[in-house]
């Protein structure tokens, strides 16, 4: 953490750990940030307690753009792996309408046009229903921007290898694969107000997953315990 | 024809059910009170209240003020104190159906599915040291005295 922090200093960014402990297990979250572009104002704990068990459903970080004071909650998440929690496990509904729960209480606290970027290792696909029905993060762009109810998910792009040129087909590589070996559980989701906002917009990229080589190299390489490609979103000021 | 008795049935259920858990999570919420009381001498008692949204004075306008948004928050009072002050413990919110509940702790908010869960969250809001301080200030307000009457 301390050489990370190190190397990150250099460029003016700061790294913060949120690694904290709830009921038997923690939250796993560090972040870096450029401090001269955003400020955090705020970073909490979002959980659900199901009888004496609990579910991480995200941490909470509210960040403010100085320039022109835009608040934008970002909702980081690190859901179990389907090896602790299957496929068709009940808990996943939970865990997205509960996400879901969040977004529409920052909508109301914050006004219907806040911005929330919800991102991070899901464990599940964006076709899956926790992600699609329940979190209602919808392929479909143009009805995005008409609707005030669903949330738009570019990962929808990167369910598989679209050319040659392409060295993975998701971002993570589960080597015992029957079907596939490739799976796009990380994402991120934003909120309409990204699409038809005059402030801040989400700018389009068809590169969500970084296919560096030597990384695919790692990630596909049984005997390295590397098992995800980092992925990215990009957001811009509209004047 | 549309099958409506089916319909009305499961609503009058849903009803019902709501009911039934709203009646047990403010029973929780009383014998939280009540745990309290006894541990205070009678200097504190819990209620989920709404609040009105705190704003700029030096910005407010008429359209601020007619379209000023509530909340619901769990406070805590003195009974036995010359003035109604209550100070906020949490934000809270209920949902139609009772659960999940949500109590905005200082750094979590919690949902809450069950009864279970939400004595967890309301004992961890408690031992925070911010309630902590919110209840020895209620404890600490001016009481009434022979002299009041």
């Amino acid at each position: 953490m301390e050489d990370v922090s190190r190397m990150c200093n250099e460029f003016d960014f700061e790294v913060r750990s949120e690694i904290t402990k709830v009921g038997r297990s923690q939250f796993d979250v560090c972040y870096a940030y450029n401090k001269h572009k955003i400020a955090v104002i705020g970073c909490r704990d979002v959980i659900d307690g199901i009888g004496n068990s609990t579910l991480r459903i995200a941490k909470r970080i509210d960040i403010v753009t100085p320039l022109d004071d835009t608040i934008i909650h970002l909702l980081v998440s690190h859901w179990p792996s389907r090896l602790h929690c299957y496929k068709d496990h009940p808990d996943r509904q939970t865990y997205a309408l509960r996400l879901r729960d969040q977004f529409t209480n920052i909508l109301s606290d914050y006004g219907q046009g806040s911005y929330v970027i919800m991102l991070g290792d899901y464990n599940d696909e964006p076709f899956d229903s926790s992600l699609s029905d329940q979190l209602r993060a919808s392929r479909d762009i143009d009805l995005v921007r008409k609707s005030k109810h669903l949330l738009f998910n570019p990962f929808w792009q990167h369910l598989s290898k679209r050319s040659d040129s392409h060295h993975g087909a998701g971002s993570y590589y589960y080597k015992s694969g029957k079907t596939t070996k490739w799976h796009t559980f990380d994402q991120l989701i934003f909120s309409p107000s990204f699409l038809n906002s005059k402030k801040w917009m989400y700018r389009h990229s068809h590169d969500l997953v970084h296919e560096i080589p030597a990384l695919v190299e790692l990630v596909t390489n049984a005997k390295m315990n590397f098992d995800h490609l980092p992925v990215y979103g990009r957001i811009e000021r509209a004047s | 024809m549309a099958n409506f008795i089916d319909s009305f049935n499961k609503g009058i259920k849903a009803a019902d059910k709501a009911r039934a858990n709203k009646d047990e999570i403010f029973s929780v919420i009383a014998d939280l009170s009540d745990q309290l009381s006894l541990a205070s001498e009678g200097k504190l008692k819990i209620d989920v209240v709404e609040k009105n949204e705190t704003m700029n004075p030096f910005s407010i306008t008429a359209k601020d003020l007619f379209g000023r948004k509530t909340y619901s928050a769990i406070v805590a009072s003195n009974p036995l104190a010359a003035s109604y002050r209550p100070e906020e413990l949490a934000r809270w919110r209920i949902s139609e159906s009772g659960y999940p509940c949500h109590v905005a702790l200082p750094d979590t908010e919690i949902y809450c599915e069950d009864k279970v869960a939400l004595e967890n969250a309301l004992a961890r809001l408690i031992a925070t040291p911010a309630a902590g301080k919110v209840l020895q200030s209620v404890m600490n307000q001016q009481v009434l005295t022979d002299d009041d009457f």
